[in-house]
């Protein structure tokens, strides 16, 4: 047998490292596609998409066929845009063959408007292929896709916003090159176009730009990107997903932390509530825009002391966020409470908390999911570090309760989240011991005192001993000196 | 302090280190976004984002077909059957058109650089004594003594390419904007050049001094980086391919010769082709 096996080309794997290959593709295919997922690139798709099967050989008769035959050049654009959408082993073949690219930029820089729309469609889908895709655009074309956005043509300028876009998405070398043709600048001035779809392609242009290093916000800051993104900071039923861009591009500058003064006084923060509170009023499910709004918003409430209290002028705001709590979407609720967790960290706000009736829905999350629970425990021991007034609302609300069976969770951080709550509590509360230890408090820590890690293992001995065997050693006295 | 998935491995050996502060301070945390937080909202909002279509009636806003109307501008004989067609035509080739010399560019701001350089008078008398010629990337305000050390910057700063068809001279240009139908796939983006033109490309060391309005500014000195047909280095010496180096100039070598008509007009009226000389081939066999 293994003389015959031996005669074949392949050596035989083993089953091992069969297994073991497969379970690398598998990897592999999984980290593309997650990649895929998270990728900022665009494809422009066209109604007309069809199910049409298309082959490397068709896109290469295409391309020969586009220096040759330039009557048809038309239907072979819509052809080979339609090609780049469906993966890079498409755009490979059109960029090995000779002289595609530089027909397909004589095209784009040409003097029919029509095809040279077409011409930069393609330049648009080839942008969301890998990152060399994109460097061959840059350096054929770089310049020219700089120069059309001052062009003053609506259809063009926003086509050449796309490609900018999801060039950009490609790293830190494309990200650099663009920095170098000058691409800011013009993006800046776009944001004031009268066409809303240009101001919405500006704004994924720019938030892509604004994206990885942390330097690269500071280009936008300095060639003054802020004041016309937040005058895009309005409440727009027909315009929401400009919104929506424009949030974007502000929660990636706010992310930063580095750009807090620009940002405030441009008035970012009142716009920002103002907006926020009317799309979760009339839009409480549009997650879209929500999102990055939510986001801005947390991350600038990081910043100064009082910008949460500055926030929270506006009474609207905390009720907004009680609405958005009750979100059908699992990750607006995560990031709701991580915002209130953050404004929670000022003693005023709490109170408004409190009066607008949100505790029991913060509570109430505690139950949820291991990330959302977390959330909840954050708001909640910041509300309750301030004071015994906010303990007493708590334990009146049946905070305490609901956070004591927190200790036996599996996950390390909620319970030392409930831990520092429950010693929260009991430190400004003395009504809490009753209820803690009625809840099974005490049998959860002890449940504690040999948790693995060692942290966990030293609060809950802590909490014991200030606060559990001085009562038991009190109770203990107290029945000595009644039978005694 | 970001926000943590999944448990961190206890440190039994070292001293408690406490995740949050003890005893408790208010805490705000700033998250970055591409936390893993903030992973489960990025992909729903990438997914919905991807979607993004757009139908083909949508670039044709004002889609009503019209009779055929044709541009008002004088010279041009464009048909348009659409208004957003016309809009589009009308920007990209006549907006920004210099009124001495006809030349389109993309925007104003090309526009501008070009008038003044090359037709206001005051430019040269002023380019002699500091630098200015401007950058071309409109953010960019450094200024420059000669056309070739604003052209070396672009391409070095900015990474313009060296055939950037609006930093042209002139002739070059035009010729691409005309003969864009017809423009050859060569790297350098250019066209066959008719003789009568080719003198104005000796201003490479040339400095000129044209009295024609439409000569570029004699300091301005041609930069094309594909050396001229006519330029040849050294004594003269007899090299391959001297005369088109590899770019036709007008007919291929078969079509050239003693073939009367046919030479100069590949067009053919199958009626009146002279069949005289296929007779006396005939005849002598």
């Amino acid at each position: 047998m293994d003389t015959r096996k031996s005669q074949y080309k392949h050596k035989p794997e083993s089953v091992k490292s069969l297994r073991e290959r497969r379970r690398k593709q598998g990897e592999a295919l999984r980290k593309a596609k997650r990649e895929k997922l998270l990728s900022s690139k665009r494809i422009r798709q066209t109604s007309l998409t069809g199910v049409d099967e298309i082959t490397e050989l068709q896109v290469k008769e295409a391309c020969s066929a586009l220096t040759k035959k330039p009557e048809s050049r038309g239907e072979l654009l819509i052809f080979l845009k339609k090609a780049f959408t469906q993966g890079s082993a498409f755009i490979d073949a059109f960029l090995g063959e000779e002289n595609a690219m530089t027909t397909l930029v004589s095209i784009f820089t040409g003097s029919d408007e029509k095809l040279q729309l077409e011409a930069a469609w393609c330049l648009t889908n080839i942008a969301t292929g890998a990152e060399e895709h994109a460097l061959s655009i840059l350096k054929h074309a770089g310049a020219y896709l700089i120069t059309f956005l001052s062009s003053g043509n609506g259809p063009l300028e926003d086509q050449c916003l796309w490609t900018v876009g999801n060039i950009a998405a490609n790293g830190d070398k494309c990200h650099d090159m663009l920095k170098d043709l000058g691409v800011v600048a013009p993006l800046v001035k776009l944001l004031g176009s009268e066409t809303s779809s240009v101001v919405q392609s500006a704004a994924f242009a720019l938030s892509n730009m604004a994206r990885g290093a942390p330097t690269h916000g500071k280009e936008l800051v300095d060639s003054g990107a802020i004041p016309p993104l937040v005058k895009h900071l309005v409440y727009d039923e027909d315009k929401l997903k400009v919104l929506a861009e424009v949030s974007w591009v502000l929660a990636y500058l706010s992310a930063s932390g580095d750009y807090e003064d620009a940002l405030l006084e441009a008035g970012t923060l009142e716009k920002l509530n103002s907006v926020l509170i009317q799309v979760a009023k009339d839009h409480p499910n549009d997650f879209e825009v929500l999102t990055p709004l939510l986001r801005c918003l947390g991350n600038i409430c990081c910043g100064l002391r009082d910008v949460s209290a500055r926030a929270c002028k506006n009474k609207d705001l905390v009720p907004a966020l009680g609405t958005l709590l009750q979100s059908e979407h699992r990750h607006i609720k995560k990031e709701c409470l991580w915002v209130l967790s953050n404004i929670t960290a000022e003693p005023d706000i709490c109170q408004q908390v409190i009066d607008a009736g949100i505790l029991s829905s913060v509570i109430e999350l505690l139950k949820s999911a291991f990330d959302i629970k977390r959330q909840a425990a954050y708001s909640l021991c910041n509300i309750a570090c301030h004071g015994e007034a906010m303990c007493t609302v708590l334990l009146n609300k049946g905070a305490l309760q609901v956070a004591v069976p927190l200790l036996k969770n599996h996950d390390q951080d909620t319970v030392e989240l409930a831990l520092n709550f429950c010693h929260l509590m009991l430190s400004n509360d003395k009504k809490s011991l009753e209820v803690f230890l009625d809840s099974g408090g005490l049998e959860g820590l002890e449940g504690l005192e040999y948790h693995s890690a060692e942290n966990i293992q030293s609060l809950a001995k802590q909490i014991l001993e200030t606060f559990i065997y001085p009562e038991q050693e009190k109770e203990a006295k107290e029945k000595e000196n009644v039978s005694a | 302090m970001d926000d943590m998935d999944g448990m961190c491995d206890g440190n039994e050996s070292e001293p408690a280190v406490m995740r949050f502060p003890f005893p408790w301070k208010p805490l705000q945390r700033r998250i970055a976004l591409d936390d893993p937080f903030f992973e489960e909202g990025n992909i729903l909002c990438n997914l919905r984002l991807k979607q993004i279509s757009v139908s083909e009636s949508e670039l044709e806003e004002l889609v009503t077909p019209y009779e055929e109307f044709s541009c008002q501008f004088s010279g041009c004989n464009r048909a348009f059957s659409t208004v957003v067609g016309y809009e589009m035509h009308y920007n990209a080739a006549h907006r920004n058109v210099c009124r001495e010399c006809s030349r389109s560019f993309p925007t104003s701001h090309l526009l501008d650089v070009h008038l003044t350089e090359w037709h206001d008078a005051m430019f040269q008398v002023l380019a002699a004594r500091q630098n200015m010629y401007q950058c071309l990337v409109e953010s960019c305000l450094e200024k420059f003594a000669t056309a070739k050390k604003r052209k070396d910057h672009l391409i070095q700063q900015h990474k313009y390419p060296a055939n950037f068809r609006f930093n042209r001279t002139k002739t070059v240009a035009r010729k691409n904007k005309i003969d864009h139908s017809q423009a050859q796939t060569s790297d350098s983006m250019e066209v066959d050049v008719p003789t009568e033109n080719l003198s104005s490309r000796l201003t490479v060391g040339d400095k000129t001094m044209d009295t024609l309005p439409s000569q570029p500014p004699s300091s301005t000195r041609t930069f094309i980086y594909k050396v001229p047909r006519s330029i040849q280095f050294g004594q003269g010496a007899q090299r391959g391919f001297q005369h088109n180096r590899g770019q036709r100039r007008g007919k291929h070598w078969h079509q050239s010769g003693a073939q009367g008509d046919m030479a100069t007009n590949s067009m053919v009226n199958i009626e009146h082709v002279p069949m005289d000389d296929l007779v006396t081939a005939l005849d002598e066999t």
